[in-house]
C-alpha cells in the first residue's frame, strides 16, 4: 500500500474513532456510494463503500502489526483507535472486543468513564450490523464486571439498544436474548411492570415476530414466580387472561403464524401447570379454517 | 397460498440434480483467492470454514486438500499455553473453534499430534458449577457450547472428564414449552440451538430425557410449502436447516415426518449450476457454509453418490465408526 494511502487511512482512522466515542446518541450508520470517506450530519454517519472496505484492511493489517510491537503511548493509542473502527468495520471479529476487554482491565477504579464508553461503543457497533452477538457479549461482560457502571439510567440504555437494534433487523436472537439477560440481572418489581406494559405494545405492532411474544412469555413467568406464593389463583389468572388476549389477536390476525405459536406455547404451560384454558380456546378459534389452526386443533396439549 | 407471507418460490428451471463436480470446485477453489475482502475480513471463522471445506469434501469422496497444508493451519490455531484452538492464528482460543480442530485433525487422522490432555483441560474448565459452558475466558454461556465441549471430548475419547450430568442438566433448563431449545434459559426455541441440544444428549445418551413427539412437531413446523426449512416461525428457509432440523430429526427417529422430496427439491434448487456450491437459498451467493450443510442434509436424504454423514457430529459416519464411537440415536419405532 502506497505511504499516502497510508496516511490517508491513518487519518480516516483517527477522525471515525473520534465520531464514534465523542458524537452523543450516534443515529444511525450507513455504507453509501460516496467519494467522501466520512460524512457525518445531525448524528447519522455514513461511510463510502470503498472507504469502508479499504479502511476494513488497512486497519486490521496494521493492528497485526502494532500488536506485535512493545507498549508505548503511541503504539497503545493506535491499537486503541484501530481497535474502536474494527469492532464497528468487522463486529464478528471477537478479536478486536477482547483486545478491548483486556483495556478495561487495566482500567483503575475511577475510570469509570472508559467503562461507560465501551457501552457507546458496543452501541454503536450495532448500528451498523444490528444482527451480530459480540457488541451484546461486550456490554454483558462490562456489566457483569464492574457494577459500578450499573444504574437506572444505564438499564434504560441498554434496553433502547435492544429495542433499535430489533427494529433495525427482524427476529433479532441476540436482541432479545440480550433484553431478557438485562431484565433477569437487574430485576425489579417497577422495572418488570414497565416491560410488561412495554411488550404488550411491541407484540401488537409486530405480530409476525414471535421473538417479542417469547420474550413476553418469559416476562409473564418471572412477573408469577415474584407473586404471593400462595397465590396459585393469581398466577392462573395471569395466563387465563394472557390466553384470553393472545386468542383476540388470533381472531383479529387469524393468518400469522407467530400468533398461533404463542398461543400453542401459553397453552402448553396451562396444561403442564393445570391451568384449565384449552377447551375454551378451541371454542373461540373454531370458526378459523386455515392451515395454521387445523395443525393447532390437531395438537395435544 | 394462505397463511404463508414468508416462502420462497422455486423456478422450474432451478437445478435439479446434484452437481458433484462443480462443488468439488468450487471448494477446491474457494481458498485460492486469499487476499479478496470477504476471505480476509472473515479469519475470525477461519478454523470452522475449513472444517466446512474438509468435510463437503469428504462427502463428495474427495480427498485433494493438501493433509499437510491442513495440519499446519490448525496448528497455527493452537494455543499452547491454554490448551484450546482459535478461529486462526492471531485469535483467541474458543470452544467453538476447538471443536473445528479436532473434527478437522480426526478427518486428517492427526489426532494423535495433538496433545490430548491439554485440550481436555482447555475444554473441561469452561465448565461452570450449573453445568453450562463458557465459550472463553469471557464468560458467554450458550448450549452450543455445551455441544461443542461433549464433541470435543467424546472424539478424543474423554467425555467423562468432564461432569455430563450437570451439563445435561443445564441443556434441560434450556427447553421451552414448545418442546424445542433456546441458546440459555428462557430464550426463544431455534433450530440450531436444538440440533445442539439434541446432539449433547445424545452424546450423553441422554435422548429419553425428551418429549419426542412434541419436539418433531415443532421440527416439522419448520418446512415450508416449497419445501424448505427455517429455523424459527415466519423466517425465510435456508438451506443449513437441511442440516440442523434433519440431523435432530435422525438422531430423534422421525425423519419420516418430514416432506423429503419436496426437501430434496428446495436443497437442489439453491445450487448454482455455473460457480458450484450451496447458498442459503435459490438465486442467493453460494458459501462453504451452506455447501456443506447442503451436501450433509442430501447424504441424511440418502443420496447414494454421497458418503453416508454421521447425524451428531456431522463427520462422515466411516471415520466415526473408526474411531469406535457409538453416538445415540433412536429408531422410527422409539
Amino acid at each position: 500500500m502506497a505511504n499516502d494511502d497510508n496516511v490517508d487511512h491513518l487519518r480516516t482512522v483517527e477522525r471515525l474513532s473520534n465520531i464514534l466515542k465523542i458524537t452523543p446518541n450516534l443515529k444511525s450508520i450507513s455504507i453509501i456510494q460516496h467519494d467522501e470517506p466520512l460524512i457525518l450530519e445531525e448524528q447519522h454517519l455514513a461511510l463510502s463503500k470503498k472507504t469502508f472496505k479499504e479502511l476494513g484492511l488497512f486497519s486490521r493489517q496494521t493492528f497485526l502489526k502494532f500488536i506485535k510491537k512493545e507498549s508505548s503511548p503511541s503504539r497503545d493509542s493506535t491499537l486503541d483507535e484501530l481497535s474502536t473502527v474494527l469492532i464497528v468495520l468487522n463486529p464478528d471479529d471477537n478479536k478486536y472486543w477482547n483486545y478491548r476487554k483486556r483495556l478495561c482491565q487495566k482500567c483503575s477504579k475511577n475510570q469509570t468513564d472508559k467503562l461507560f464508553l465501551e457501552l457507546k461503543l458496543s452501541s454503536c457497533s450495532l448500528k451498523l450490523k444490528p444482527k451480530c452477538s459480540e457488541p451484546f457479549i461486550h456490554a454483558r461482560w462490562l456489566l457483569t464486571n464492574y457494577r459500578e457502571i450499573v444504574s437506572e439510567q444505564t438499564i434504560f440504555s441498554q434496553l433502547k439498544m435492544c429495542e433499535d437494534s430489533a427494529e433495525h433487523y427482524k427476529h433479532n436472537y441476540y436482541s432479545w436474548i440480550h433484553r431478557l439477560w438485562v431484565i433477569k440481572t437487574f430485576f425489579s418489581t417497577k422495572l418488570l411492570e414497565k416491560e410488561l406494559e412495554w411488550s404488550k405494545g411491541w407484540m401488537e405492532s409486530h405480530i409476525s415476530q414471535f421473538c417479542g411474544m417469547n420474550y413476553r412469555f418469559n416476562l409473564l413467568l418471572i412477573s408469577s414466580a415474584h407473586q404471593n406464593p400462595d397465590s396459585d389463583v393469581q398466577k392462573c389468572k395471569t395466563f387465563v387472561n394472557e390466553v384470553s388476549y393472545v386468542v383476540d389477536l388470533v381472531l383479529f390476525y387469524p393468518e400469522t403464524e407467530s400468533l398461533w405459536c404463542y398461543l400453542g406455547l401459553l397453552l402448553s404451560y396451562c396444561s403442564t401447570n393445570q391451568i384449565e384454558c384449552r377447551d375454551n380456546t378451541l371454542f373461540r378459534v373454531r370458526s378459523i379454517d386455515n392451515r395454521f389452526a387445523k395443525r393447532f386443533k390437531e395438537r395435544k396439549f | 397460498m394462505s397463511g404463508f407471507h414468508k416462502d420462497v418460490i422455486l423456478k422450474d428451471d432451478a437445478p435439479s440434480q446434484l452437481l458433484l463436480a462443480k462443488h468439488r470446485d468450487f471448494i477446491l477453489g474457494y481458498a485460492k483467492n486469499q487476499s479478496s475482502y470477504e476471505y480476509v475480513m472473515s479469519e475470525w471463522l477461519r478454523a470452522s470454514g475449513v472444517y466446512w471445506c474438509l468435510t463437503a469434501l469428504k462427502l463428495l469422496n474427495n480427498s485433494d486438500l493438501k493433509e499437510d497444508d491442513l495440519f499446519e493451519f490448525i496448528m497455527s490455531c493452537y494455543n499452547d499455553e491454554k490448551g484450546g484452538f482459535g478461529a486462526s492464528e492471531n485469535h483467541d482460543p474458543h470452544l467453538l473453534y476447538t471443536l473445528s480442530a479436532v473434527q478437522i485433525l480426526a478427518m486428517i487422522d492427526r489426532l494423535d499430534s495433538v496433545d490430548r490432555d491439554k485440550v481436555v483441560k482447555f475444554v473441561v474448565h469452561l465448565q461452570q458449577t450449573d453445568g453450562s459452558f463458557w465459550g472463553d475466558e469471557w464468560g458467554e454461556v450458550d448450549t452450543r457450547f455445551t455441544f461443542c465441549a461433549f464433541a470435543t471430548l467424546v472424539i478424543l475419547d474423554r467425555l467423562h472428564d468432564c461432569d455430563v450430568k450437570t451439563g445435561v442438566q443445564f441443556v434441560l433448563q434450556c427447553k421451552n414449552f414448545d418442546g424445542a431449545f433456546g441458546c440459555v434459559p428462557g430464550s426463544e426455541s431455534h433450530a440450531g440451538q436444538v440440533f445442539c441440544c439434541v446432539g449433547a444428549l445424545s452424546i450423553a445418551n441422554k435422548l429419553h430425557l425428551l418429549d419426542i413427539d412434541q419436539l418433531a412437531w415443532w421440527l416439522c413446523e419448520r418446512q415450508l410449502p416449497s419445501g424448505g426449512l427455517n429455523g424459527r416461525p415466519e423466517k425465510l428457509p435456508d438451506v443449513c436447516y437441511s442440516w440442523w432440523v434433519l440431523s435432530a430429526l435422525k438422531i430423534i427417529g422421525r425423519t419420516h415426518w418430514l416432506d423429503k422430496p419436496s426437501l430434496i427439491k428446495f436443497i437442489l434448487a439453491s445450487q448454482d449450476e455455473e460457480t458450484g456450491g450451496f447458498a442459503d437459498r435459490p438465486g442467493d451467493m453460494v458459501d462453504p457454509f451452506h455447501t456443506l450443510f447442503g451436501l450433509a442434509g442430501l447424504s441424511l436424504l440418502g443420496d447414494q453418490h454421497l458418503a453416508k454423514v454421521n447425524p451428531v457430529l456431522c463427520l462422515p459416519q466411516s471415520l466415526v465408526d473408526d474411531l469406535g464411537l457409538k453416538l445415540e440415536t433412536l429408531s422410527p419405532n422409539s
